[in-house]
């Protein structure tokens, strides 16, 4: 297998060391750079081009959502999990629409990190529990009268409608290929198609949207679904 | 080498720290707990030199339980970290017999170690420090 390349950011010095030495510790993988504000980051980006950037957001010089949105810019195959204290909606919305793919709290434990980290190659979206639930609930109480998403859900098609609703449920690709009686390529096939009909850059933002729009209902624990 | 015992939930931080200081030969982790009163139980029986604390944030108060862990750990040193920022706080117990008025006055002019002293590095700041010239 194919080690992740991971790129950490952070200033918090002795956190970034410790985060290193257990990523390094790991055989599937690499640590190829730590920087400690938003401007290094981004340099190194631009000359280890990491899979995998694992990005603190209180930073000086240049903060982690401003160096997301740069790097995504740039470099949108590169995938940005933010790692931070800040467990505010402000923040986490904000770093979803900057383009960050995953949302995890530093109070989370090693194994968690190892799990949502081997996840990405799955195609899941790292995100802390406290943090999922919370983005979407906060959406479902936006979701909008049945009548006015009528335009918005004729765009895609019904496979594409069952794969999102399974996105939004919080399945990995394989999960959704096995569920539907797919492959993962064609699943990952009409994921592409899904966003880029939505105008959108990643799964977590294409759930959020759905909840949002009400293409999709929320999984929220304590409602029912139909 | 410096017996260290941790006192931290379980977090990735936390996680860090014991990996480098595993690989320090400076220092040897000898437990870490995660339940204050087991934690005090491990002190009174472990005696560590460092007791190494991390919190989740700067604010966090140690005040109350620094006491107690300083009260059963002897000559121990604790050492405060946080997720927020690169700063650590030391707490040393030193315990003196106070036999007159005379060794309270010692004990409070005695200065506080200079960790920045000794690290040639500003407390606060963590720049360079110039060093003084008479």
């Amino acid at each position: 297998m194919v080690p992740l390349r991971v790129l950490l950011v952070d200033d918090h010095h002795l956190f970034c060391q410790g985060v290193k030495a257990l990523l390094s510790s790991r055989p599937n993988i690499d640590v190829v750079g730590c920087a400690g504000d938003g401007l290094e980051a981004i340099a190194l980006a631009r000359a280890a081009m990491p899979d995998v950037i694992l990005m603190d957001i209180e930073m000086p010089r240049c903060n982690g959502l401003e160096a997301t949105r740069q790097i995504k810019r740039e470099f949108p195959h590169i995938i940005i999990v933010v790692l931070t204290v800040a467990d505010d909606d402000d923040t986490i919305f904000e770093a979803i629409k900057c383009g960050a793919q995953g949302y995890l709290l530093k109070s989370l434990e090693a194994y968690q990190l190892f799990d949502m980290l081997e996840g990405l190659r799955q195609g899941s979206a790292p995100l802390s529990g406290s943090v999922a639930a919370r983005i979407l609930k906060e959406f479902s109480d936006l979701a909008p009268d049945p009548g006015e998403k009528l335009a918005v859900r004729e765009e895609l098609s019904e496979r594409e409608r069952e794969v999102l609703e399974l996105i939004v449920a919080g399945k990995t690709n394989k999960e959704i290929a096995d569920a539907l009686v797919i492959t993962e390529n064609t699943v990952k096939t009409y994921l592409g198609n899904i966003l880029a009909k939505l105008h959108l850059q990643n799964r977590i933002q294409a759930a959020v949207y759905a909840v949002s729009q009400g293409i999709v209902k929320t999984p929220y624990p304590g409602e029912s679904s139909s | 080498m410096k017996r260290v015992l941790l006192y931290s939930p379980r977090s990735l931080f936390a996680q860090g720290i014991q990996n480098l200081l595993d690989a320090a030969p400076e220092c040897q982790v000898i437990g870490w707990e995660s339940d204050l009163e087991k934690a005090v139980e491990r002190i009174q029986e472990l005696q560590p030199d460092t007791i190494l604390v991390v919190n989740r944030s700067a604010s966090d108060s140690l005040v109350s339980i620094g006491q107690r862990f300083l009260k059963v750990g002897g000559n121990t040193k604790i050492i405060e970290l946080n997720l927020e920022d690169s700063k650590g706080c030391v707490y040393i117990g030193e315990w003196f017999v106070i036999q007159n008025f005379d060794d309270l006055v010692k004990m409070v002019e005695e200065p506080v170690t200079g960790f920045s002293e000794k690290s040639g590095r500003d407390s606060f700041t963590g720049e360079p420090k110039e060093k003084k010239t008479y």
